[in-house]
C-alpha cells in the first residue's frame, strides 16, 4: 500500500484564483470554484478586473 | 464534486504527467477515472504501391499496440493510487470529437488533459486537440501545465 500512502499525503491544489465580471455564467462558475475548494480544502482568492480608464482630453 | 473524470492520453511525456495528475486529482475528491485513447483511422491509398492486406494488417497491429500501451499506463497508475479505473478506446482522425463522444457516453463531468500532446509546439499552432476539447465540450475541462 506504498502507492496509496504517497497519493494520499500529496495535495494537489492549494490555492485557487476564482475570476469574475458579475455576469451570470460567471456566478455560476464561482459557486462551482467555491464548491470544488470546499471540497479539496483549498484557499480561494476572487479577482474582478475592470478596465483601466484613461481620459484624453482635446 | 466530480464524480467521474475522463483521462484522455496520447501517450506523450505531458500528456503522461496530466494523466497522473489527474489519478492524483480523482484520489483526493474520491471520483472515478476512466482512461480514454484515440488511435488514427488508417486509410491506405496507393498507386501501384505495394500496399497490401499484409502492410494494412501490421499497420493496425502497431496502433492497437500503442493505444493499448497508453491505456494499460493508466491503469497501472489508477491501481497503484488505488483510484477505480475503466478504459476506452476509438478510431478518429479528429481525436477532440471522439474524446467529447467518450466523455458524454461515460457520463464524466470531467475530463483532465495535458495543454498539448504528442504534436507539441507545432500543435500550438496548429490548435492543439486540447484547444479544441476547450472550444467544443460542454462537460467541464481542467487542462493540466
Amino acid at each position: 500500500m506504498s502507492g496509496f500512502k504517497i497519493y494520499e499525503e500529496v495535495r494537489m491544489f492549494k490555492h485557487i484564483l476564482l475570476s469574475t465580471h458579475g455576469s451570470s455564467l460567471s456566478h455560476v462558475a464561482i459557486q462551482k470554484g467555491v464548491q470544488l475548494a470546499k471540497t479539496i480544502k483549498t484557499k480561494i482568492t476572487g479577482i474582478s478586473v475592470i478596465p483601466e480608464q484613461e481620459y484624453y482630453l482635446y | 464534486m466530480f464524480k467521474h473524470i475522463l483521462l484522455p492520453s496520447d501517450g506523450s511525456p505531458l500528456s503522461e504527467a496530466a494523466m497522473r495528475k489527474g489519478i492524483q486529482f480523482a484520489k483526493t475528491i474520491n471520483a472515478r477515472v476512466t482512461g480514454f485513447c484515440v488511435g488514427p483511422e488508417l486509410r491506405h491509398f496507393g498507386f501501384d504501391a505495394d500496399i497490401g492486406p499484409e502492410f494494412k494488417k501490421q499497420a493496425a497491429a502497431a496502433v492497437q499496440a500503442e493505444v493499448a500501451k497508453n491505456l494499460l499506463a493508466i491503469e497501472k497508475a489508477a491501481k497503484e493510487a488505488g483510484v477505480p479505473c475503466e478504459t476506452a478506446q476509438e478510431k478518429s482522425d479528429q481525436p477532440y470529437e471522439a474524446i467529447i463522444a467518450a466523455a458524454q457516453k461515460g457520463q464524466c463531468d470531467l475530463i483532465i488533459m495535458a495543454s498539448h500532446g504528442r504534436r507539441g509546439v507545432q500543435g500550438l499552432l496548429l490548435g492543439s486537440e486540447t484547444q479544441k476539447v476547450l472550444t467544443h465540450s460542454k462537460i467541464p475541462v481542467l487542462v493540466y501545465r
